[in-house]
């Protein structure tokens, strides 16, 4: 397997060196390259392209969240994680709107990092569970307000939506159900549409949010 | 008969001086200087008065001199008095004057506690929580099969006290305040502090508004929402209550604010009570911003609190005017 290369951006200088020496460590990283806000972030893009961005939210000049927007913009295959101090439901539903692949808080204990790293950089989401605790709990004790309304999803399509939801990738859903990865992206291509979301996080949300799954 | 008219000019004479020494104390001292100078002539009537007595044939020229006397005392009572109206005027202005500095003072008070907590909370959080978590990430990589006995228990409990302290750090930057009503403004910060309460579960609290992500000025959001954490913290220590319903509401540069409790109550009369609750310091921190605070007995029981001020959007979700 080839190495990943990872790069932080954040503002705490020794909390970004020590997360670094922690990476390095790991056989399956390469390079950790680092910036300390997002403008510095978006300019050092035109020289690496990293496998997966662990990206702070609170930052001097452009925030994690905008930082995440224009990224996507340009690179549109990016992987960028949100990684910061906050769990709140605002910052958390912020920066799904912006387009991460995940959501990991800074007091994680090391090993969550590592399995964030990993599940992300194949290409699945990852999102620390005392957030998804959180975003249950809310919509659990308070009945959705003005939800959109749940639209007609088939029964394979909520499958294929259930098993996106347990972090699965299209090669292994195509495996469980038996059916070519081909028909996977067409059921993960008409699910984003009909739901009206962007990406696969976002439409873990809309799956929360419809309890049609439980976490 | 002449005694008596000596008492008489003695006591004007004193009056005279007396009214004379005020004009060191305040003021406006022409007033205290004419009434001085009528008392004196008071006086010196007094003496015109005695005058009879001994010089006869005067008495027609004494008597003109006492008619002139007595006209000149009456303008000066008169211009005297007209300046002492005016010093009252000028107490007044001062009173207001005064009162209207410590109301700044006040506010200045609150204004420089509301910004030092901030830049406090800020530090903390986001100066020693990233140095935290990264302990605690560090500490968590350490390969723990090489660890073993005494070490092993040494850095399970590094690993408890690290996680405690992120907890309490977290906890009291919080407190200090809250970094969602910086970002998200209002309505935000409240809700977050309601789920807060709700996780003890003692009360039931709806909340309902339409502020969304609705920003004001910074001086209003954080004016109100420690008002409001307020109000919950009476119903939470004194009201015995088991329902609060709290209603938000912006439209047309008015921002309405309306809480109810079901507990036992209270007096809206009561100071004695109202400066335990804070609601002086409720008034004082609307006061600033323009804002009305009003407390309504329920029957039979329970507590209404209506706030209204009125206020500019600073921004505004999209699709919202």
């Amino acid at each position: 397997m080839e190495k990943l290369n990872i790069l932080i951006v954040d503002d705490h200088k020794l909390f970004r060196e020590g997360l670094k020496i922690l990476l390095l460590n790991l056989e399956e990283i390469g390079e950790v390259w680092e910036a300390s806000d997002g403008e510095m972030f978006l300019g050092m893009l035109k020289m690496h392209s990293p496998d997966l961005v662990l990206m702070d939210i609170e930052m001097p000049k452009v925030n994690g969240i905008e930082a995440t927007v224009r990224a996507l913009e340009q690179y549109p295959e990016l992987k960028i994680m949100a990684l910061s101090m906050y769990g709140d439901e605002e910052y958390f539903q912020k920066m799904i709107d912006a387009g991460v692949c995940g959501f990991l808080l800074k007091n994680s204990d090391f090993s969550e990092v590592k399995k964030a790293i990993l599940t992300a950089s194949q290409g699945n989401n990852y999102f620390t569970e005392e957030i998804l605790y959180r975003l249950v709990n809310r919509f659990k004790t308070k009945p959705l307000q003005n939800a959109d309304p749940l639209v007609a999803l088939s029964d394979r399509e909520i499958e294929v939506l259930r098993l996106i939801c347990k972090g699965l990738s299209n090669q292994e859903i195509a495996d469980t159900l038996f059916i070519s990865k081909r028909t996977v992206d067409h059921h993960r291509a008409s699910l984003l549409t009909k739901t009206d979301t962007r990406n696969a996080a976002s439409l873990v949300i809309y799956a929360i949010k419809h309890k049609m799954i439980e976490v | 008969m002449k005694i008596a008219l000596i008492i008489s000019i003695v006591f004007q004479f004193l009056a005279a001086f007396y009214a004379l020494s005020l004009t060191r104390h305040t003021k406006f001292n022409i007033s205290w200087i004419l009434i001085s100078i009528a008392f004196l002539l008071i006086a010196v009537r007094g003496i015109l008065d005695i005058a009879p007595f001994y010089y006869k044939e005067l008495q027609s020229e004494i008597y003109l001199i006492d008619r002139l006397l007595e006209i000149s005392i009456a303008v000066l009572l008169l211009i005297g008095v007209i300046f002492i109206r005016r010093l009252f005027k000028f107490l007044k202005r001062i009173d207001d004057i005064r009162r209207e500095s410590e109301n700044k003072v006040l506010q200045a008070i609150m204004h420089t506690e509301e910004k030092e907590r901030r830049q406090l909370a800020k530090d903390l959080h986001d100066g020693i929580g990233p140095l935290l978590s990264n302990i605690k990430m560090s500490v968590s990589a350490l390969d723990k099969s090489q660890i073993s006995g005494f070490n092993k228990t040494v850095i399970d409990n590094i690993s408890n006290l690290i996680n405690e302290s992120i907890t309490s750090l977290k906890y009291t930057s919080n407190n200090l305040s809250p970094h969602i009503l910086d970002s998200f403004g209002i309505a935000s910060a409240v809700n977050s502090f309601i789920e807060n309460i709700n996780l003890l579960g003692k009360i039931n609290i709806s909340f309902s508004s339409n502020l969304e992500d609705c920003r004001f000025d910074s001086e209003i959001e954080t004016n109100l929402y420690r008002i409001i954490c307020e109000l919950f913290q009476n119903t939470v220590k004194h009201a015995l209550a088991t329902n609060v319903s709290l209603l938000m509401h912006f439209q047309e540069n008015r921002l309405i604010v309306q809480y109810f409790d079901d507990g036992i109550g209270f007096d809206p009369a009561d100071s004695g009570k109202m400066n335990g609750m804070g609601i002086s310091n409720m008034h004082s921190r609307l006061k600033p911003l323009d804002g009305e605070i009003e407390f309504k007995k329920i029957h039979p029981k329970g507590m209404m609190t209506s706030i209204k001020l009125k206020t500019k959007l600073k921004s505004a979700p999209h699709g919202k005017a």
